[in-house]
């Protein structure tokens, strides 16, 4: 009565199929930064797959796959939060809007060969600094500079307008760099230079 | 003299937000043009677009590096889920994948809709052995009960209480998800025990029957407390599991 369903072997599961998981580290990676947790970026990506199949008689062949497929793992992840966190994700990000008006103190004024230091940063200096973003920043910024989607890409995906998407990404870029630079200007011990007179 | 440029605040909060299609080269000639005009003139806008090339040329130039993988097992995992026998994703009908669905995830979508205890048992034993058979590896390194529950709820958002496993009976919880059943609300506790695999699935608010069941080689016990239903599933031959676990009455 409750057979397990035989396993489809790699490209039974059609061409949509085999199409959209050829998205699947990209997807995976946004989901990461979306969750901050592997365990739940696995489940997240696997949700948006199982809806994506749900609702593929909505896609058009020949439109944007990649878009549509980060169109639904967005939405899935706002309505799996939706109940739980709305509030803090609007107070998250009016907060700091007004925080990145007010400026950043203390950081503004540190001239640095800045292009040189920030490629001294480690992977893992950078994946923190994006994670500590606001999510609508961080949301927009990852999928523009890491994802590579287009602007309207971002705001289809994202239901929002394309000035919101450059706001954001502006904001979020900025943000971004004060971190990274707060980071690298850190002072680190200096060696190699005992017992030279 | 005064009113020279610009008020400074409007003009350039504007230019900020054209910033980023502008420093990508994907602005507008009547943009861009906007843009160049400002930023000959103003010191600050000429910093914020320096800002957001090195931000941008960084992030692209991680790309690889940045976008971890996905985990191995995951692909297989959705297209177990998503396959049904040899009909493949595209060629299914809407009906025949609502049924596809149904059977791959055992029933996701019938939580919550009165079906019986004996039902429910089937199907999470059908979900614990997916879960274990597609990712099974990674589930070894022991938590506590407390640092479980911390995962549950901030992870997946999910408040429940878990009993404290018993080291007597060689159990050890070794990881935590949240269960398709339900839309996700189902709180899916990974153990081992002597070794072996054992799930306990919680269903808050759920009011099951007690029963047990033996299907597919693993024994499922249905027990509900305090508005709360546990279902333990582990191989038939362990006893004692629900005890092992830390749920009273065993």
């Amino acid at each position: 009565m409750f057979e397990r369903p035989n396993r489809t072997a790699r490209g039974d599961g059609g061409p949509l199929m085999d199409d959209a998981l050829a998205f699947m580290n990209g997807l995976y990676g946004t989901a990461v930064r979306l969750t901050r947790d592997g365990d739940a970026a696995r489940d997240l990506v696997q949700d948006t797959y199982l809806k994506a199949l749900r609702a593929r008689e909505r896609f058009q062949p020949g439109t944007n796959l990649k878009a549509w497929l980060y169109t639904i793992l967005h939405n899935t992840w706002r309505n799996s939060r939706r109940d739980r966190a709305r509030a803090r994700v609007s107070f998250d990000s009016e907060t700091v809007d007004a925080a990145v008006d007010a400026g950043q103190p203390g950081v503004v004024d540190r001239r640095t060969p800045e292009t040189v230091l920030l490629r001294a940063l480690q992977d893992a200096d950078i994946k923190a600094a994006v994670d500590a973003l606001p999510e609508a920043f961080r949301e927009a910024v990852w999928l523009r500079d890491v994802e590579d989607l287009s602007y309207q890409e971002i705001a289809d995906a994202l239901a929002v307008p394309i000035g919101t998407v450059m706001s954001r990404i502006s904001r979020g870029r900025k943000l971004l760099h004060s971190a990274l630079r707060t980071h690298v200007a850190t002072p680190v011990a200096r060696t190699g230079s005992e017992g030279q007179s | 003299m005064t009113v020279q440029f610009p008020s400074p605040s409007s003009d350039c909060r504007q230019i900020e937000t054209l910033l980023p299609p502008f420093v990508d080269g994907e602005a507008t000639s009547r943009d861009a043009a906007l843009v160049e005009a400002h930023l000959t003139r103003c010191a600050a806008c000429r910093r914020l677009a320096q800002e957001q090339r090195e931000v941008r040329a960084l992030l692209t130039s991680r790309r690889a590096l940045l976008c971890e993988p996905a985990p191995a097992g995951l692909e297989s995992r959705v297209r177990a889920l998503a396959g049904a026998g040899a009909s493949g994703w595209r060629r299914l009908t809407p009906l025949a994948a609502a049924a596809a669905l149904v059977l791959a995830v055992s029933g996701a979508f019938y939580w919550g809709t009165g079906q019986s205890s004996v039902l429910l048992a089937a199907q999470l034993t059908l979900d614990h052995i997916k879960c274990f058979m597609i990712d099974g590896d990674d589930h070894t390194h022991p938590m506590t009960a407390d640092v479980a529950q911390v995962r549950l709820h901030e992870s997946h958002g999910l408040d429940v209480r878990l009993p404290a496993p018993s080291e007597r009976g060689g159990a050890r919880l070794v990881g935590v998800r949240s269960c398709l059943y339900g839309e996700g609300f189902v709180a899916h506790v990974l153990y081992r025990v002597q070794g072996e695999a054992v799930s306990m699935f919680v269903l808050p608010g759920h009011d099951a029957s007690a029963v047990d069941i033996a299907a597919f080689g693993r024994h499922a016990e249905v027990r509900s407390q305090g508005g709360v239903t546990y279902v333990v599933v582990a191989p038939s031959h362990l006893t004692g599991v629900a005890a092992a676990v830390g749920l009273e009455g065993e």
